[in-house]
């Protein structure tokens, strides 16, 4: 696992990373002209990556406040993920359900190594990071073929 | 089926210049291509599909588009010796079973490639089931088998470097 480390640098949700700047940038580079589910999305990512620096810098990495944030970007995401007519949402919350799953059990103790947790969790929001771009592309795509956005959820029943 | 006989006829009350650009949103043109066509400007069009929707109940434009579609009609002449003189036949190009559309008195029969030519903004078979009537515990399901090939992935991926990682090391 030594081999795994200089992917820390690219991929740690737990530390300033490649990745948490990447989260971070997307908001306001693809806020305009979205509808509810790519600002659903683009919140919930860079809402993560934000608490996860503030978590690293004020709480000194706390592993349970960093499983905390996971849950709650996944709290957030997988309603929208149920609602909206898309597919990427349901990928996004996947990735982040991955991600909180993996935090959550090196917080319990039931995984010890601290370096495949990370880059678990690293790589699970690589990927939500990853099928974010790619959907927000092709709402872009679907904007410039119909000219208008399109509806964001059919009539689903929710309760 | 009366919903959409009702919405049938509302387009009916549409003006000539909104079914012209209707026509055109059936079949699949942007607002821009329309609006190169007509000669107006791309927000004069979003305007009279705007009206247009509001008319409709607010109805979304790629259902709009699949409602006149359907409602096209073709009027074919017949010999005065056919049995089916004087009756309106109506090609159309939904899906549905023909004789459901058919008024009194008129014979229905569906275009041979309705299917082809409607195929464009005819949801797919994925998106029928994605938005369906189970769509809530399909889109669950989804997100936790793709959860879990996520981590099966990440399972390989991880032994991959380990492994990567010690033949490098026996290899310095």
């Amino acid at each position: 696992m030594a081999g795994a480390h200089p992917l820390l640098a690219l991929l740690s949700p737990h530390q300033p990373s490649l990745l948490m700047l990447a989260m971070l940038a997307v908001a306001p580079l693809t806020w305009r002209s979205t509808g509810p589910p790519e600002r659903a999305s683009t919140l919930t990512l860079g809402g993560v990556a934000g608490l996860d620096l503030a978590t690293w810098w004020l709480a000194d990495g706390s592993a349970l406040l960093h499983a905390l944030t996971a849950s709650l970007a996944l709290s957030w995401m997988v309603p929208v993920a149920l609602r909206a007519n898309r597919f990427y949402p349901a990928v996004i919350a996947a990735a982040l359900l991955v991600s909180a799953t993996a935090q959550w059990l090196f917080v319990l103790g039931q995984v010890e190594q601290a370096l495949p947790v990370e880059l678990l969790a690293g790589g699970a929001r690589l990927v939500a990071l990853l099928t974010y771009l790619c959907g927000w592309q092709s709402h872009r795509n679907f904007v410039a073929r119909s000219g208008q956005r399109p509806a964001w959820r059919e009539q689903i029943p929710f309760r | 089926m009366a919903d959409v006989l009702e919405q049938i006829a509302l387009l009916d009350r549409l003006t000539a210049k909104q079914k012209e650009v209707l026509g055109y949103v059936a079949d699949g043109l942007t607002s821009k291509e329309i609006g190169r066509k007509l000669g107006i400007s791309e927000s004069a069009v979003n305007q009279r599909i705007e009206t247009i929707r509001q008319r409709l109940g607010g109805m979304p434009r790629i259902r709009i588009a699949q409602l006149y579609r359907r409602q096209s009609t073709l009027l074919i002449t017949i010999p005065p010796s056919n049995p089916l003189t004087g009756k309106l036949i109506q090609l159309h190009t939904g899906g549905e079973p023909a004789q459901a559309w058919s008024a009194e008195g008129a014979v229905d029969f569906t275009a041979p490639d309705a299917g082809e030519r409607s195929g464009r903004l005819q949801p797919s078979t994925f998106s029928s089931i994605w938005n369906g009537p189970g769509a809530i515990w399909v889109r669950l399901g989804a997100i936790v088998a793709i959860a879990f090939g996520l981590v099966a992935f990440a399972v390989l991926l991880l032994d991959l470097i380990d492994k990567a990682a010690r033949l490098l090391a026996i290899a310095g």
